[in-house]
């Protein structure tokens, strides 16, 4: 599985995820965003300033090493994802 | 002379939340009988800390706000309390921080400069509000350690190994974007020490030599000044 099809599987997990936890807050830097508004930024990529692209490419980039350490993690995405 | 100057920002959301973590802190510092300064808030400014430091030449500089590559932010973030400009003073001293990026950058020139110890992060700092007692934890972790007698190096990794243990139990729990969010933490996070310099330098020399020997020989050539 490639890093694409990896970061599909999390984008989706997550999504899902945010819709079901409305009330919760990220806090990344000065920044802050619901995970709904998180997790719609993370397939937005070009609508992003600058800052908020690097913020994501290092979410994603810790989302997938999680998922190629932690077998756990691997299970509960995919089966959050619908997917296997 | 106190041992220890704490410096404290509050002024939006996130660092009043990092406020109330540092009180913590400030507990078990003075659990340990470290005397202390509190610069909270609105004396959490530049001036005093410079004042702080130059009068009672503490060993630890503890700082819980924002920050960003050039410098640790004070009151309101318009300005910094410590950058490349004031960061001589901080040699000989131990720092520890919480702030997004100063080890990217900052943090080095502090350590070349002469600082024992830098506990800083490379990347933005981020928590969220349905973990905020697992980043608490962990935000905290390596002030904890050292407390209890560790060496730097040693909370260093003290601190890596919980945020494992954390981001488990996060995932146990089905929340999958705190563990995200607490790996990429733990990722960011370090201790620049004698025994442990930084993996990168602004230098091309020195970057050349640290990806040629590593860090640990690359920076015993010509010593930290470049």
């Amino acid at each position: 599985m490639n890093d694409v099809e990896i970061m599909n599987i999390i984008i989706k997990a997550i999504k899902l995820e945010a819709s079901l936890k409305p009330n919760e807050k990220i806090y990344i830097g000065q920044k802050s965003y619901t995970y709904a508004e998180f997790a719609n930024m993370l397939n937005n990529h070009r609508k992003l300033s600058k800052d908020s692209k690097q913020t994501v490419k290092s979410f994603l980039e810790s989302c997938i090493k999680l998922f190629r350490e932690n077998q756990d993690f691997r299970e509960k995405i995919f089966s959050l994802a619908g997917e296997g | 002379m106190v041992e220890c100057v704490v410096i404290r920002p509050c002024f939006d959301e996130a660092s009043s939340i990092s406020f109330e973590w540092c009180s913590e802190v400030i507990g078990w510092l003075r659990e340990k009988n470290i005397s202390l300064i509190d610069l909270a808030k609105d004396d959490a400014v530049r001036s005093k800390v410079e004042e702080a430091i130059q009068r009672e030449n503490p060993q630890l500089i503890v700082f819980y706000n924002h920050g960003d590559t050039q410098g640790l932010l004070e009151q309101d973030g318009e300005n910094y309390v410590i950058d490349k400009k004031n960061d001589y003073m901080l040699s000989g001293k131990e720092l520890y921080t919480l702030a997004c990026l100063y080890g990217a950058d900052a943090g080095i020139d502090a350590w070349k400069k002469g600082a024992i110890a830098v506990w800083c992060y490379t990347k933005e700092f981020g928590f969220t509000t349905e973990a905020l007692t697992e980043f608490k934890n962990f935000a905290n972790s390596g002030i904890k350690f050292k407390l209890e007698g560790k060496t730097w190096e040693e909370s260093l990794q003290q601190a890596k190994n919980l945020a494992k243990q954390l981001c488990q139990k996060l995932i146990n729990e089905g929340k999958y974007i705190s563990a995200i969010i607490l790996q990429q933490d733990a990722d960011a996070l370090r201790c620049y020490t004698q025994n442990n310099p930084p993996e990168t330098s602004t230098c091309i020399f020195r970057k050349l030599l640290i990806k040629i020997l590593g860090p640990q020989k690359a920076w015993k050539i010509a010593g930290r000044n470049d």
